[in-house]
């Protein structure tokens, strides 16, 4: 335990030595000062609360898209899994932010919608829906087939079967994979910017340039990212521990 | 128990598994089903339980039709134990059997919990009812997984090759649960490779091959085979 716990320390050390390093290395390091972003707080604040919305947003509508892409790639009509797998592989081989501002200026633009925020999350929903795809699709393979005729013979019915037996089953495996999706959300809601959605990085972007505080604007940036994403990885960690349990 | 089996057809992928399979016992009480691998003998116990419907061919048991009878209320008349025990991973030994009996045979918490514990204490398991499949041995889990068929009182139970995943020791364990099933009176078709243990447990064995019963009969019959194949099966088998 103690052995364990030195090493942790170690580890910190490490990178506080990097810490230290850039610290002294910066050029402007005699005018830092993060109390000069005080003023700005409420507006990074609102930024922040803003980027937890986008993030909670995108996870649960992806979740939606995620399950219609999962219907269409079991669908026994070639039809819908063609159209599933074609929309994988756009996703799968273009960039978050390019597929951002295609949405926003080549669908939504043309289509009367403005409203940056709403295809901002949107845009985010579909982007992950091959990922959410891909953690349903696990979570369901992962009840071994016999489970189901165990079922079967005993009788129970479908919704039972769903609600007692599968669903739980499911819940424990997707849990983890989620989080992870939505670290990965969280991650890439600056990515909003590009199409103006006020959002953290947008936000503190902005502020850094008027005051002229960039160090400063990206340690906040880094910090407050991971406000949001440690204690996510935390739980992630704390439910992988419980369900293997 | 009542068995009838008449002009039954199967086949997976175009090759013909069972062959015009006949067949009418009225008094069994345990039939062992034997024979050597590929004979059929799992195809025609999970036709027989409505796990699949024949390609054609009519099966009635206890005077039930079972290729026109509704599976849910099949399921409430008779067992199956799987050749893997089949336990859900996620809920507890307790849990799996209180389960079926509280959503499908309707009886309340208390009930269920009563019945699962008085059965798990007959079959020597209650102190493994907290634990989940996982923390089972691959015999124990077996066994809660026949106790899980049984406390439903089923007419009859179907259990195929339930030691076939289980090494020598944990083999015995699960075949003494079954002899128990014997003693209680429970009326069983099972799928075996034991033959000693057929002897022990069934009152009738139907011997296949290829697709068909070439002999059935009383227990007598694995000393006096009738025909060739039964006589050489049982050779092979006690060498």
């Amino acid at each position: 335990m103690i052995k364990k716990s030195i090493h942790f320390l170690l580890a910190l050390a490490l990178y506080g030595l990097l810490v230290f390093f850039i610290a002294y290395s910066y050029p402007g390091k005699e005018n830092f000062d993060m109390t000069r972003l005080w003023p700005a707080g409420p507006e990074i604040f609102q930024s922040w609360l803003l980027t937890l919305y986008i993030s909670i947003a995108s996870l649960f509508f992806s979740m939606f898209t995620g399950f219609v892409l999962y219907l269409a790639s079991v669908s026994k009509l070639p039809f819908f899994r063609y159209v599933g797998r074609i929309f994988d592989e756009i996703v799968f081989g273009s960039p978050l932010i390019v597929f951002i501002i295609a949405m926003y200026y080549f669908i939504a633009i043309p289509m009367g919608i403005s409203n940056r925020l709403n295809v901002g999350i949107l845009a985010f929903s579909l982007y992950m829906a091959p990922y959410m795809k891909s953690v349903l699709l696990g979570a369901m393979e992962s009840i071994d087939a016999n489970q189901y005729q165990a079922i079967q013979v005993l009788g129970f019915t479908k919704s039972q079967a769903y609600r007692y037996i599968i669903i739980p089953q499911i819940l424990k495996v997707i849990f983890p994979p989620l989080i992870g999706n939505l670290t990965f959300i969280i991650k890439g809601s600056s990515l909003l910017s590009v199409i103006g959605v006020k959002e953290l990085y947008f936000a503190i972007d902005r502020i850094q340039a008027n005051l002229l505080l960039y160090v400063e604007g990206y340690l906040l940036m880094f910090i407050t990212y991971l406000l949001m994403t440690i204690p996510l990885v935390a739980l992630s960690r704390w439910i992988e521990k419980k369900v293997s349990a | 128990m009542k068995i009838n089996l008449a002009n039954i057809n199967h086949s997976y992928n175009g090759k013909a598994i069972l062959q015009d399979l006949s067949l009418q016992l009225d008094h069994a009480e345990a039939i062992a089903i034997i024979g050597p691998s590929g004979a059929g003998k799992s195809t025609l116990l999970r036709l027989m339980s409505k796990i699949e419907d024949p390609d054609s061919g009519d099966i009635c048991i206890n005077d039930i039709d079972v290729i026109h009878t509704e599976a849910k209320e099949y399921y409430k008349k008779v067992g199956f134990v799987f050749q893997s025990h089949n336990l859900f991973p996620h809920l507890t030994a307790l849990r799996n059997i209180t389960l079926v009996l509280e959503k499908v045979h309707n009886k309340t918490p208390e009930e269920a919990k009563q019945l699962a514990i008085d059965l798990l204490t007959q079959f020597e398991l209650v102190e493994h009812m907290n634990k989940k499949p996982g923390q089972l041995s691959g015999g124990q889990a077996q066994r809660v997984s026949i106790i899980r068929s049984l406390a439903i009182s089923p007419e009859v139970m179907f259990l195929d090759e339930p030691t076939s995943a289980l090494d020598p020791i944990l083999t015995r364990e699960v075949l003494r649960t079954v002899l128990k099933l014997r003693e209680k009176n429970m009326r069983f078709v099972i799928v075996t490779h034991e033959l000693g243990f057929a002897k022990k447990a069934a009152d009738y064995i139907l011997f296949m091959e290829d697709g068909r019963i070439v002999e059935h009969g009383p227990v007598s019959i694995l000393e006096k085979p009738q025909t060739e194949s039964l006589k050489k099966f049982v050779e092979y088998v006690m060498e």
